[in-house]
């Protein structure tokens, strides 16, 4: 109910605002979205039917756009927080476009650089939503120079943080004031970033000292840790672009920012990323590097989960979609910190080649590492760690592996009807280190799967997969078949199976399309696990049921 | 022209926003805020460990007078409730006329595994101690927020001590494991012998808040968790002074004791 009536007020208010006006010559467009679990124990959940259903109208002119969004996530899917619960109209927005000037006022998704100090958005399936409810204002005054201003208080699921989020953006396009590197197809910009977090003192933690009085009787003397209000942090990157290459380097720095992430610890927090990539026709090749120091970045300093988060590390981790290969997906670690490396190179045997055959054979090696920074100071036993500087860091990495993922991929079509895509995996995974609990698992994952057109209407894909491993609760069997009818109708059949335990996860699944439309049913057992995109994670606990899925854009 | 100016106007608001506060670094001197003196909460529960044989353990209960008297006059009465519960080799049995120590205190001594005395529990947390280390434990255990609200009342006729406790939760109660309610009978004022520091053996030994008997199983009576009110009582014996007789009530969980009462028994003709 949070919100519900006042924000319907004000919607139509405002979008009877935009229509009236004589320089309205846009469109509407939306989308709905729904997706709905009907569980086989309705005892075990407060509501028979859970269900997490988003609307979005956006209207738009040539001046003018306005945006919102129906929630209704009263009785969420499993897996989400508490404070998740609840309907309304948690977004809405109005910009104005006018020459070489753009206003935003109301909710605001906006990213500087690569998101290391600013990164507001949307992830439905993680439930977050850290819009900024306030200003922006962005400037393309001079050619080339684009400058950005925001700020406002930062959504925390139905509420507001206290406090603000300001910040500013300088990108420089370069290239544009040089006339011959735009002759020679290069590309040359530098972006300057300032983010600054208000957040009143209130909340500290405390400690308790026992001291001596004058009489040397001991007395309990409390203190209370002198948080900052004000937390900046700024951003400075170059991109370099010529032709198939691109380079980025990007450096980010945060001032003391104690919190319940790091400890409560005074340390500066610091990012460097150095990405590359390269590619021609049938090739290409990344490599990108990445070292974060306490980068944790939050509106709210006692906070822990998903929530609040000011800033994005992006994950140096391939985002799987084979089941077994993402059963154990990486969450990037904010505090302490990490050393992140990932390569990935990509080859296309040309038709008629030895390797290539009748059609091209595709070949990739992707490879990604992360590990620990270095200690090389601890704090003093004696002293607590709160309100210290922490440990010493190195610069260079630690001894400890948190993840890694070495895979080769293989997609070959052998002929006209028939395509096929092998994977082999070889991962580890510090499963205490993400999770909390459980050790190193090191597994290896073999993918199979086959594409192919048994009839011009019809087109069957299976997949088999299989994760060896000695930890955790051992191997995994995955296979799926999947029907595809007239391209509107879509009938799937699947099942995890963990031999160790004699668990099944069986699922079937029949999915319509039309138009604009795409409508799903399955019933099955989900298994517990993360769901993880872009090295962000969530718990999702096992369910049984019925899923239902609808989604409409217009 | 009408580019530049704007250039120029956003280039300002930008500028302010990056200034905007002061630096977040803190000098490393000035990352505490304090002292403040604290208000204290919850009461603490000392258990004085001890025996009429043990020529040191005066000094524990020395400890115990002092930090009552300084609390109190800080704080106000009934911040510390000590118990002096008898037993071990160096104790004597009240089976003898001199003697304090009880089948229960004995089975309390053996569970710890007591083999030197004085020794010490504080508020049920941080094992055994000495009482060296009581006077910090207790302010140390002051400070912290009880999770239940104990009221009770004991009164006593010629045959019997009957006490009633009410057990209230507040906020977090029942987070932390089982929560045990214990209650206890103690006296105050009984002249008994007491071997001394120097050596010698003091008869007229004044013994304050010895553990007399126990209204409910040693371990406690497990609370639901509830407002739960608990009527219980102890055939009353000849040998006890009704007038120094009181009643400790504490709830304990995993953490240790959650907050513990003391009340003196009230004579019925009162």
């Amino acid at each position: 109910m949070r919100g519900g009536r006042r924000s319907f007020l004000v919607v139509g208010a405002l979008f009877g605002a935009v229509l009236s006006m004589q320089a309205w010559d846009g469109r509407l467009t939306g989308s709905v979205q729904s997706d709905v679990l009907v569980p086989s124990n309705p005892e075990n959940y407060d509501s028979p039917l859970l269900t997490n259903t988003y609307t979005d109208l956006t209207l738009r002119s040539k001046y003018f756009e306005a945006g919102t969004r129906l929630e209704f996530l009263l009785y969420p899917l499993p897996g989400f927080e508490k404070d998740f619960r609840g309907w309304g109209v948690p977004h809405l927005h109005v910009t104005g476009h006018l020459d070489k000037v753009e206003l935003t006022v109301g909710d605001i998704y906006d990213q500087f650089g690569s998101g290391l100090i600013f990164r507001t958005y949307e992830s439905r399936p993680l439930g977050i939503d850290n819009a900024l409810r306030g200003g922006r204002l962005v400037m393309t005054a001079l050619p080339g120079v684009t400058l950005k201003v925001l700020g406002g208080s930062q959504r925390r699921y139905w509420q507001h943080n206290k406090g603000y989020v300001v910040g500013g953006d300088a990108t420089l396009n370069i290239d544009q004031w040089i006339g011959s590197m735009s002759a020679h197809d290069s590309q040359l910009a530098l972006g300057f970033s300032m983010v600054n977090k208000h957040e009143p003192a209130e909340g500290a933690p405390t400690m308790l000292r026992t001291e001596t009085d004058a009489e040397g009787f001991p007395q309990l003397s409390l203190y209370t840790l002198h948080v900052p209000e004000n937390v900046q942090a700024g951003d400075m990157r170059l991109l370099y672009q010529h032709g198939g290459w691109n380079v980025l380097a990007e450096y980010a720095m945060k001032s003391h920012d104690p919190s319940a992430d790091n400890g409560w610890i005074y340390r500066h927090g610091k990012a460097l990323l150095l990405s590359s990539s390269w590619s021609k026709s049938g090739m290409s090749a990344l490599v990108q590097v990445k070292r974060s120091e306490d980068m944790a970045f939050r509106s709210r300093r006692d906070m822990v989960g998903l929530s609040s988060f000011i800033n994005h590390l992006p994950a140096f981790t391939m985002q799987h979609t084979y089941a077994l290969a993402a059963l154990y997906p990486y969450a990037t670690q904010y505090a302490p910190g990490e050393w992140a490396f990932q390569t990935e190179i990509a080859y296309t045997f040309p038709k008629g080649s030895f390797l290539g055959g009748r059609y091209g054979t595709a070949l990739s090696l992707h490879a990604s590492h992360i590990r620990s920074l270095k200690i090389s100071e601890s704090t003093s036993q004696n002293e607590p760690r709160m309100g210290s500087a922490g440990e010493q860091v190195d610069f260079w990495p630690g001894e400890k592996v948190f993840y890694q993922d070495i895979n080769v991929q293989l997609s070959k079509r052998i002929n006209r009807g028939t395509k096929i895509n092998l994977m082999y995996m070889n991962q580890l995974y510090d499963k205490t280190v993400v999770e909390g609990e459980g050790g190193m698992i090191h597994s290896h994952i073999f993918v199979a799967e086959g594409r192919f057109n048994l009839s011009r209407n019809m087109v069957l894909r299976c997949e088999g997969q299989y994760l060896h491993t000695r930890q955790d609760v051992g191997d995994w069997w995955y296979a799926l078949a999947e029907v595809s009818l007239h391209t509107a109708w879509m009938l799937s059949v699947s099942d995890m199976y963990n031999p160790q335990g004699n668990d099944h996860y069986p699922r079937v699944g029949l999915t319509w399309t039309g138009g604009s439309h795409r409508v799903m049913a399955a019933f099955g057992r989900t298994k517990a696990g993360f769901n993880c995109a872009g090295g962000v994670c969530r718990y999702v606990p096992e369910s049984k049921g019925l899923s239902l899925s609808y989604n409409y854009v217009f | 022209m009408r580019d530049s100016i704007l250039f120029r106007k956003s280039f300002i608001l930008l500028s302010a926003v990056l200034l905007l506060g002061s630096c977040g670094d803190v000098a490393e001197e000035e990352r505490w805020i304090g002292p403040q003196e604290v208000a204290a909460t919850k009461n603490v529960l000392v258990e004085d460990f001890t025996g009429q044989r043990c020529v040191n353990c005066p000094e524990a209960t020395a400890t115990i007078d002092e930090l009552q008297q300084r609390i109190s006059s800080r704080y106000g009465d009934g911040h510390v409730v000590a118990v002096a519960i008898h037993g071990g080799s160096m104790a004597i049995s009240d089976e003898y006329p001199m003697g304090l120590a009880t089948a229960e205190g004995d089975a309390m001594h053996n569970a710890l595994g007591i083999d030197a005395w004085p020794a010490g529990v504080i508020d049920r947390k941080g094992g055994l101690c000495l009482y060296s280390e009581w006077t910090a434990r207790v302010v140390s255990r002051m400070a912290i927020i009880p999770s239940v609200e104990i009221a009770c009342e004991a009164t006593a006729d010629d045959a019997q001590i009957g006490v009633n406790v009410t057990v209230t939760p507040l906020t977090s109660f029942g987070g932390f494991g089982e929560c045990r309610l214990t209650v206890w009978l103690t006296e105050s004022g009984i002249t008994a012998l007491q071997f001394m520091p120097d050596g010698s053996r003091n008869a007229s030994y004044v013994h304050n808040h010895v553990f007399r008997a126990s209204f409910t199983e040693t371990e406690g009576r497990l609370l639901a968790g509830e407002t739960e009110s608990v009527g219980l009582s102890l055939p009353l014996k000849t040998t006890w002074n009704v007038a120094q007789l009181s009643v400790v009530a504490f709830v304990t969980d995993a953490t240790g004791v959650e907050q513990v009462v003391e009340v003196n028994v009230k004579e019925k003709n009162d």
